[in-house]
């Protein structure tokens, strides 16, 4: 692999796995790291010293300060005091037609809330603010799978300019806000809990503690960037996958109707989507030390390829239907509905429980204190307007990547304008959609 | 760092912890977060939990850090 005219890494081996339990034992083993690119890498890397490469003793000190963000209490509070009224507010400006491109609509629902919970400062209700967010977003996401990109010297140039267009604009005023709170705090004059409770927050509090290595200001920019991006991306790619895989069935209908009333139904529908359409569909380790998983020894700095898509219909967990769209299928207790798509092991996706919310019962009965997750109310809503596929226009994949489950436009047409009892448009039956690509 | 607490049969390794939570969401009778540290601790009396829960919390912790044990041990 070449950049900049530099080899980034050699690989001493390619192993690759693609079942379940074998993926799941390579995500726990402590030899394979995220940290790919640490010898001709490191200079320049637009990824480095965040959390999501970071290993060991610097990954474990982020993690504890930076999950504080997301304890089921807040989650609780984004799910059923901040985020209905955000979203219907969104949903009733911008669904003001009877067809239009829900991706990027999917992208300002989740932005708004990862902005928030990433610390930076914007305007909840400009949607200049969030439009620039979700480009930027766009830029990180690239940035993040930059190993599947089709052309990574250009993604690099686009990523480290967004850096600093978000560091200016966004970051750098919650920075002074924030470094002004924390010294009052420090001065006694406030107490830790009226801080924002956020992620730039927690690393300016903590960023002297040498376990974090965040001495670098622009290491906390794009820490604080992996958590905007990591908030938008997987939230808006799963919201139109979902609808993809419910439009593709025969039974299209009856699920969207079953999802309107049924927030747990909703959810399981997440779940399952997250299942078959994992954002990211293979993820990559490199071996730091010779060591052996499922029986296959790993020789030090060879590079692993866990096949996330594959495990995740591995008929020996998900049994014979596991290439099917079933959000009732019943599973053992340790099996996690959206199989391994949030990763496991110390590396598992912090904000997972934010867009996919808790584990479902497997009595399919939520407790009182359930978290659903974002998306299910996402999906909900956009349900509940009657949505359905544009007949006319062909959702486009995001062909910059080769990771098979991302799009750049999703069109749609709604039967209402408002959540319920809104403006009824002129009804359609559901008709032959335009042509859509099948996903494996 | 405080003390490490740990019940009879459960033990969560406070290096490894990194505080995500899933084991007190799991089994809210048998951990806890010590909040200065930003790791789970074991509740007291943890160790008449369900062992189901127990064993399904250490198999879900995504760093390891719970172990248990039998009493016996």
């Amino acid at each position: 692999m070449m950049t900049d005219g530099r080899l980034l890494t050699t690989y001493a081996a390619t192993i690759t796995f693609d079942r379940y339990e074998d993926i799941r034992a390579a995500l726990f083993d402590p030899n394979l790291s995220r940290t790919f690119d640490k010898r001709g890498y490191d200079e320049g890397n637009i990824r480095d010293g965040i959390v999501s490469i970071a290993h060991g003793a610097v990954h474990r000190a982020r993690r504890r300060i930076e999950n504080t963000q997301f304890r089921a209490d807040v989650l609780r509070l984004y799910e059923r005091e901040l985020f209905p009224d955000v979203m219907n507010e969104l949903l009733d400006g911008l669904i003001d037609t009877e067809r239009v491109d829900l991706f990027p609509i999917g992208e300002l629902l989740s932005v708004v809330l990862a902005a928030r919970r990433a610390g930076v400062e914007y305007e909840p209700s400009s949607l200049d603010d969030l439009r620039t967010l979700v480009r930027l977003v766009d830029a990180f996401s690239q940035g993040a799978a930059i190993l599947d990109a089709k052309d990574p010297d250009a993604v690099r140039a686009l990523v480290r300019a967004a850096y600093e267009e978000f560091e200016q604009k966004f970051v750098r005023p919650a920075w002074r806000t924030r470094s002004e709170q924390i010294a009052r705090l420090r001065r006694g004059e406030i107490a830790e809990d009226d801080l924002p409770h956020d992620i730039l927050t927690v690393l300016l509090l903590h960023r002297e503690e040498p376990s974090l290595e965040l001495a670098d200001d622009k290491r906390v920019v794009r820490e604080v960037a992996t958590y905007l991006q990591g908030g938008t991306h997987t939230s808006a790619q799963t919201l139109v996958n979902a609808l993809d895989l419910i439009f593709e069935r025969a039974d299209a209908a009856a699920v969207l109707e079953r999802v309107t009333v049924d927030t747990l139904f909703s959810q399981r529908v997440i779940q399952e989507t997250l299942r078959l359409r994992p954002t990211t569909p293979k993820a990559k380790r490199r071996a730091e030390a010779d060591t052996e998983v499922a029986g296959v020894r790993i020789p030090k700095d060879a590079q692993v390829v866990l096949d996330f898509a594959a495990g995740n219909r591995d008929r020996a967990v998900f049994g014979a239907t596991a290439d099917e769209f079933d959000p009732d299928r019943q599973l053992p207790p340790n099996v996690s509905r959206w199989g391994l798509s949030f990763g496991a092991g110390p590396h598992q996706c912090p904000g997972r429980a934010v867009g996919a919310g808790f584990p479902v019962p497997a009595d399919f009965h939520a407790a009182d204190d359930h978290v659903y997750g974002l998306v299910a109310l996402e999906l909900q809503a956009v349900a509940r307007r009657g949505v359905r596929p544009d007949p006319d226009r062909a959702p486009e994949r995001d062909l910059r990547t080769a990771r098979f489950t991302r799009w750049l436009h999703y069109y749609v047409g709604f039967e209402r304008l408002g959540s319920d009892g809104g403006q009824r448009l002129e009804h359609r039956p559901w008709g032959e959609s335009a042509q859509r690509e099948h996903h494996p | 760092m405080g003390a490490e607490r740990s019940a009879s049969r459960l033990r969560v390794d406070p290096e490894l912890c990194i505080g995500t939570g899933d084991c007190w969401r799991l089994a809210p009778d048998a951990f806890e977060l010590d909040e200065a540290r930003g790791v789970s601790v074991p509740r007291p009396g943890a160790e008449s939990a369900d062992p189901d829960v127990l064993a399904e919390a250490a198999f879900n912790c995504p760093t390891r850090a719970i172990t248990v044990s039998d009493r016996a041990e």
